[in-house]
């Protein structure tokens, strides 16, 4: 039994506990912008059964992935290709930290203005916003893969597809998880406030529309809504891939 | 019948990636003929070039002036090479490190089966190499080097590092497959005891720019064992008439 496995009473007890933080604090407040549990709870169902919550979610999810393929798989050449060619490398190094540093508000206005109020801009502003990170990760990764693999490969006459099927990429797994997972943390939170700035669809939309008629307990379960979707992809795709590619390290 | 004609070698070494005019000479104008079925041990002080020429002769550093003459068509995984360290990949299991080195010839006769059967590893084909003890490693290391029938071994110091007991038997194993499968073999080493129980001719060579400064033909009936009294006798023999033999200097 693992270490996670085996604490799974500590964490429902630590969630547990949160909640009634929570409720104390509504009862000692007691205003109605500071909800109380049930009231949130309420909300939810509402917004599920009666409400946009699902599709609003979906809409928000299905522009989250694409964009985070879109920069993972551009991120990734152009990490591999910097790690593998030093002179690149020396020659966008400034281009890439310079995009790392550009806020991703001031990426949001600049794509809307120069595309339009519309998915594409939404997509490309947060492909830009992501794809320094992924490119760093994958460039550090492929810099640090161990030659010495691929001269037992060239010893035994390997074809390149081989050697990069069975000596690069296994090594650069560690670093493709490491982006995913702060991709996907990263992307849903930007696309949150790209969909509050400019699309009138998607969870960030909801949450600007709550925002302006002051519904709290709505904002609290969109949030929530949408952070329990995110979760889901993290135990149910994301968990189990990495368990996947480094079983041999167990 | 000579196998390997090297002529005229030359080849220089830069001191750093960054200044690549400033450059050491690791050999100058060197010569060196092994014959069809031969084993030669080079033996020489460290540093002086002797993994270099392993690589060149495998075609791993192409940045020589010279010739190497190779009358085994290395194209065709005709080549076996053991490592200083076992570089099985990590992330593969057993079976597949041999599965991805094997041609398609060796997987057809179920050659991968049948080494890890000789080396008494077959209920380790599914276990990854970090389950394995050293010694094991390098079972699966010199099932690798078998494994295509090779015409032409390069061992680089491949038995140093682990308890002398298991090297011996290794080293033993090692000598009865080469032996039956009529290779030529280049043992690089600096332990002349394991040069004496492989070789029919010892190399020795000066450090760098390396020369050849002494060869040793030796006549020992086979099976030797390094704990052999002939085998000791012969390292005698060599040091009593070359004391600085080992340094380079005859």
């Amino acid at each position: 039994m693992n270490k996670n496995t085996r604490d799974w009473h500590i964490r429902v007890l630590s969630l547990v506990f949160l909640i009634l933080i929570w409720l104390v604090s509504s009862y000692f407040v007691n205003s109605r912008l500071f909800p109380q549990p049930m009231q949130v709870f309420q909300s939810l169902v509402f917004n599920i059964f009666e409400g946009t919550l699902i599709s609003d979610c979906f809409i928000t999810l299905s522009r989250a992935l694409i964009a985070f393929f879109i920069a993972m798989i551009l991120g990734s050449i152009i990490g591999i290709s910097l790690g593998r060619f030093t002179k690149w490398d020396s020659f966008f190094d400034a281009w890439v930290i310079l995009g790392l540093n550009i806020p991703a508000l001031v990426v949001a206005i600049m794509c809307y203005i120069w595309l339009g109020m519309n998915d594409l801009a939404l997509i490309t502003g947060v492909v830009i916003n992501k794809l320094p990170l992924v490119i760093i990760n994958l460039r550090e990764g492929t810099k640090a893969i161990d030659n010495s693999y691929i001269q037992v490969g060239r010893v035994y006459q390997l074809t390149k597809f081989q050697v990069l099927q069975k000596i690069i990429l296994p090594q650069l797994y560690p670093y493709f998880l490491a982006s995913t997972r702060s991709g996907l943390s990263l992307i849903w939170k930007i696309v949150l406030v790209f969909e509050l700035l400019g699309r009138s669809s998607g969870v960030g939309f909801m949450l600007s529309v709550s925002f302006q008629m002051f519904d709290i307990s709505a904002i609290i379960a969109y949030s929530i809504a949408f952070i329990f979707l995110v979760l889901l992809i993290e135990y149910l795709v994301v968990a189990p891939l990495e368990r996947l590619s480094i079983r041999w390290r167990v | 019948m000579i196998e390997i004609d090297i002529i005229n070698l030359s080849k220089n070494y830069a001191y750093s990636k960054k200044d690549e005019n400033k450059t050491f000479e690791v050999y100058n104008d060197f010569n060196l003929s092994i014959n069809k079925h031969e084993f030669v041990s080079i033996v020489g002080p460290s540093g002086c070039g002797k993994s270099t020429l392993l690589q060149m002769i495998a075609g791993l550093e192409k940045s020589y002036t010279g010739k190497i003459n190779c009358s085994t068509n290395l194209d065709n995984k005709n080549l076996g090479y053991m490592f200083q360290t076992p570089r099985l990949m990590p992330w593969l299991t057993v079976l597949d490190n041999l599965l991805i080195c094997a041609s398609e010839e060796s997987i057809s006769k179920k050659s991968p089966q049948k080494f890890l059967e000789k080396f008494k590893l077959t209920d380790f084909s599914n276990v990854y190499p970090n389950r394995l003890s050293g010694g094991m490693r390098r079972k699966v290391s010199i099932a690798r080097t078998f494994i295509n029938n090779p015409d032409l071994i390069l061992l680089d110091e491949p038995f140093t590092s682990i308890d002398q007991p298991v090297a011996n038997a290794l080293r033993e194993d090692f000598i009865l497959n080469a032996k039956e499968s009529k290779v030529t073999l280049i043992l690089v080493t600096h332990d002349l005891k394991e040069a004496i129980m492989f070789a029919d001719r010892i190399v020795f060579l000066s450090p760098r720019p390396a020369k050849i400064i002494y060869e040793h033909q030796i006549t020992l009936p086979r099976p030797r064992k390094l704990e052999d009294t002939h085998v000791f006798d012969e390292y005698k023999k060599i040091m009593s008439k070359f004391p600085n033999i080992l340094e380079g200097k005859f």
